[in-house]
């Protein structure tokens, strides 16, 4: 049942596993987090966050790697630093949680799932800087 | 409508790559990448094998009715079509237990379970039924008691107070969830 499982998850793995990878690396990702910061500072987030606002639900590993570079910048205890903390702690991996489980059936139609998904992560980075205020200054 | 997402966001990949002159960088990229997916693919084989084995323990034990008793008002609400004796609510129930307690990688094989179930009682269908969704939705918000692995970088990088987040995580994991389980409840009448 294990090694089943693992086979039907693995082609949505991969192409999931590549397309982030060639995202970063291409600088998609940097590229879209300039053009979304206006957008961000709308909803009044600080524009420094909108890198990590951009990977966290498409990358793990790449959103720890942000995470870290934000606490070295800034300091942990920053209002920076803990808005940081606040995102990345409170929402997981869309992305891949959609792929892997989605990927483990035959489902082609998704219906709502990645907008709801999507809607969830950036009312997650909008709260979180509001809670951060609200508690922190 | 997933493997738009991915053509999509490769095809914008390779074309920025060339606009920016990284062009030759990305066929390394890619080997990295496919034998990054086999790990992963690895270490989850083995990790699915370990916690299904512990599903059947604690099934057999007795743990998993009780704890199915206990969350059974959220989940009558959450999944109103599934039945009290259905085998994909037991699986959920440990799925949302493992993730509170931030057992991530034991949550993972539990929601496989979990939805390979509810597709069998969706028969078979490539349309996701609205328990399918919701459990996704459930699953892409974090929910978790303690966030550990936040707390020990946080403290790697010299927070004073590593754990003053954990309240403000709290409200606001909650409040995302709820916008997420809300939104699925409207839209999953339109779509």
């Amino acid at each position: 049942m294990g090694l089943k499982t693992v086979l039907s998850v693995f082609p949505s793995l991969l192409a999931l596993i590549c397309a982030v990878e060639l995202m970063n690396e291409s600088g998609l990702c940097n590229y879209l987090s300039d053009v979304l910061s206006p957008l961000f500072s709308f909803l009044n987030v600080p524009k420094e966050l909108s890198p990590l606002a951009i990977i966290r639900p498409i990358s793990g590993s790449g959103s720890t790697a942000v995470l870290q570079s934000l606490m070295e910048k800034y300091s942990p205890d920053s209002f920076i630093g803990r808005c940081a903390s606040i995102i990345s702690a409170s929402t997981e991996t869309t992305f891949y949680t959609i792929a892997v489980y989605f990927g483990a059936t035959k489902v082609k139609y998704m219906r709502h799932t990645v907008f709801c998904a999507l809607l969830a992560d950036i009312s997650c980075v909008v709260i979180g800087c509001l809670v951060c205020r609200l508690f922190f200054c | 409508m997933i493997n738009y997402i991915w053509s999509i966001i490769l095809c914008a990949s390779i074309i920025f790559s060339f606009i920016s002159g990284k062009g030759e960088a990305m066929s390394s990229v890619i080997f990295s990448s496919v034998s990054k997916a086999v790990d992963i693919s690895i270490t989850l084989l083995g990790i699915i094998c370990f916690w299904s084995g512990m599903m059947e323990i604690a099934k057999n034990s007795g743990l998993t009715k009780k704890v199915e008793a206990f969350l059974r008002p959220l989940t009558k609400i959450l999944f109103p079509s599934l039945k009290k004796e259905s085998k994909a609510l037991s699986a959920i129930t440990m799925n949302i237990t493992a993730n509170l307690f931030g057992l991530g990688n034991a949550a993972t094989p539990f929601g496989l379970i979990a939805v390979k179930e509810l597709e069998r009682e969706n028969g078979f269908s490539n349309r996701a039924s609205d328990a399918m969704c919701m459990f996704v939705i459930i699953n892409t918000a974090s929910l978790q008691l303690l966030p550990t692995t936040i707390m020990g970088l946080r403290s790697k990088f010299g927070s004073a107070y590593p754990a003053e987040i954990i309240v403000p995580v709290w409200i606001t994991s909650a409040c995302a969830l709820l916008i997420g389980v809300i939104s699925t409840k409207i839209l999953e009448r339109r779509f």
